[in-house]
């Protein structure tokens, strides 16, 4: 089996979470390979990683990225989470920081702190913390 | 109910998972990653970087060519294309393409290792019953 990186368009967090129908954005994210963690894995430790990431499954402990990361509807992320845009459709319980923009969509939970430089929360989204703007 | 049972059928794998009838189950963690801890669950787990910990799935791991990976990890089905230093553990087979490099003990009922394939390490073949009810317990 020859496996690829996947493209952005075919991100199962766009397509199995049913985020894509009308009336949701899509993500902000760049046009980079996803990474993918599928959402029957768990997974305890650090992820350091220089592209973008969709999480479907169970994240715990530390997330570092120079790329975009996506928390899809399946998503539970108990993580402290740095990226370049990070965009929350599932539950995040941790601080992030984003060097640009943070999305917490529909549905999208986020227990923590958030520091970027643009914070976008959309009608439905949970966020129960404190805010900052960086410059 | 009488609803649900008039759904057509999608065919192709990716309608399937765009309909929710099947899970999107492959975890892949690209050459951009490097992964220090513990990987748990089912499924299809590929790394095409490094990791280093633990791994126990239902499903198979497969070890690209561009992946280090340290550690321990079970798997029903193991894939080594790349480099392991570790222990293996297949309780259904490990397979050790051209390209693999493994420094470490492997455990499987079933071992099929590729001309150039290199294996350094203690193999143990085990009945798949045993395997199986190591893996439960």
């Amino acid at each position: 089996m020859s496996v690829t990186t996947r493209p952005e368009e075919q991100s199962p967090a766009l397509s199995a979470t049913g985020t894509n129908t009308p009336g949701h954005d899509a993500p902000k994210t760049s046009a980079a390979p996803f990474s993918v963690i599928s959402r029957d894995i768990c997974i305890e430790g650090e992820l350091e990683g220089s592209e973008n990431l969709t999480i479907e499954g169970r994240v715990k402990g530390r997330i570092q990225s120079q790329g975009d990361i996506i928390i899809s509807a399946t998503g539970n992320v108990e993580a402290v989470v740095m990226a370049r845009n990070i965009t929350i459709q599932g539950r995040v319980n941790g601080n992030i920081e984003a060097r640009e923009a943070v999305e917490i969509q529909q549905q999208g939970t986020l227990i923590g702190d958030c520091r970027a430089r643009s914070i976008q929360i959309r009608e439905g989204a949970r966020f129960e913390g404190r805010s900052e703007i960086l410059k | 109910m009488a609803f649900w049972s008039k759904k057509k059928k999608s065919t192709t794998p990716s309608a399937r998972v765009e309909n929710g009838e099947m899970p999107a189950e492959e975890t892949l963690i690209g050459p951009g990653w490097r992964l220090k801890g513990r990987v748990y669950g089912k499924g299809t787990v590929v790394f095409q970087q490094a990791f280093e910990g633990e791994l126990e799935i239902q499903g198979r791991l497969t070890i690209d060519p561009s992946a280090a990976v340290k550690g321990m990890f079970r798997s029903e089905e193991i894939h080594i294309r790349g480099t392991v230093e570790g222990s293996l553990e297949g309780t259904r087979m490990v397979k050790l393409e051209t390209s693999a490099r493994v420094d470490g003990d492997v455990t499987t009922p079933r071992l099929q290792m590729m001309a150039g394939a290199y294996l350094n390490g203690n193999l143990t073949m085990e009945a798949p019953q045993a395997s199986l009810k190591r893996q439960r317990t």
